[in-house]
């Protein structure tokens, strides 16, 4: 059984070895540039003075994620803060979702993690729609892979079918959307030289490897 | 099967003078041998405030015996630091390797023969003692149940 949980959430919350010490807490999420997935964060020392650490903890260095701490294995996998990557403000947050159909579906305000036993996937981003007639906020359920840049955030145009306007019960909605995906081209992108193919080669190598 | 709350408080009682030399406070457990290795002695007579497990002559009903108060001892290098974790066991904070937090330590079973560490016991919840994976300034970590489950890990019935 999985667990949704918001990345914005996770802020603040303590990092704790398995020895039962906490070295640190959460101070912000970083996402991948490439893949919009979770690269890792940024962390802060604990107590109510201690600053901003020189120390990150990359996604791949977790050993759990949970409603009350993260944890990790010891101190030692603890990287340094350029290891995230560029980390150059290579933030989703407020990028446009676009289909590639070419249509805006809103900016990204957070994004929906699925956290399972020894799983941890991004499953959704929550926007803030473009249409005002729509609820303020939606969720889109993510491929397995996508195209992300610094403008824009590429999904196929079916994922419109399967934007929901709240958390319940969207856990099949992702499976059968991502089904979809597999089995075949989705209906209505016919929009030549979509960037979704070749991202999603590499993408999806980088994403089992972990 | 004994119960640090059955020992909690017992005097320490040096067989060779019959006089008490402390008082038991606290469990001092190694967290990878899953074991008490030490008792924390208040108001201790002997030369520290530590009593090693295999300078305890018997754990009874009604106190610790040892066979000297200088059994009762200043702790050494790595004890040191898991008799001062030791003082915080009893309502320490519990999170499994999944990052979830389970309760906090309500009492200790331990046997009693070798001072392994048999259940760890929470508001509501029994931990087996063989989930034990570490113990430090802030946590009790344990291993999760292989079912991820939201349910307490309870056992049904338990004398």
């Amino acid at each position: 059984m999985s667990v949704l949980l918001r990345a914005a959430e996770l802020v603040q919350r303590p990092v704790v070895t398995l020895d039962g010490e906490d070295v640190a807490q959460v101070k912000d999420v970083v996402y991948a540039s490439a893949t919009g997935e979770l690269a890792g964060f940024t962390l802060n020392g604990r107590g109510l003075f201690s600053g901003p650490m020189r120390k990150s903890l990359p996604w791949a260095a977790i050993h759990g994620l949970g409603p009350d701490a993260v944890m990790i294995k010891d101190e030692s996998v603890l990287a340094t803060r350029d290891a995230l990557g560029d980390g150059g403000g290579a933030s989703v947050l407020g990028s446009w979702v676009m289909t590639d159909g070419g249509r805006r579906l809103g900016h990204v305000t957070d994004v929906i993690l699925a956290v399972g036993p020894g799983v941890t996937d991004a499953v959704r981003y929550e926007i803030e729609p473009a249409d005002e007639l729509a609820p303020r906020r939606q969720f889109v359920p993510l491929p397995d892979t996508l195209a992300v840049s610094s403008e824009a955030l590429l999904v196929p145009e079916a994922a419109t079918e399967f934007i929901r306007d709240d958390l319940a019960g969207f856990g099949a909605a992702v499976d059968e959307f991502r089904e979809r995906l597999r089995a075949g081209a989705p209906p209505g992108s016919t929009v030549t030289g979509a960037p979704l193919e070749e991202p999603a080669a590499s993408g999806t190598a980088g994403e089992e490897a972990r | 099967m004994i119960r640090f709350s059955d020992i909690a408080g017992n005097p320490v009682m040096d067989t060779a003078s019959a006089l008490t030399v402390g008082r038991v406070g606290s469990l001092v457990v190694d967290p990878a041998a899953r074991r008490v290795v030490a008792l924390g002695v208040r108001k201790s007579k002997g030369p520290g405030d530590t009593l090693p497990w295999d300078g305890i002559a018997a754990i009874g009903p009604d106190a610790v015996t040892v066979d000297s108060e200088q059994r009762i001892a200043d702790a050494p290098g790595e004890l040191r630091r898991q008799a001062s974790l030791g003082e915080k066991l009893i309502g320490h904070r519990v999170l499994d390797d999944h990052g979830r937090e389970l309760g906090h330590v309500r009492d200790v079973e331990f046997d009693p023969r070798d001072g392994s560490v048999v259940t760890l016991i929470l508001k509501d919840a029994y931990v087996d003692g063989a989930r034990l994976l570490g113990l430090g300034s802030y946590a009790v970590v344990v291993r999760a149940l292989a079912p991820s489950d939201s349910m307490p890990d309870t056992v049904p019935d338990r004398a």
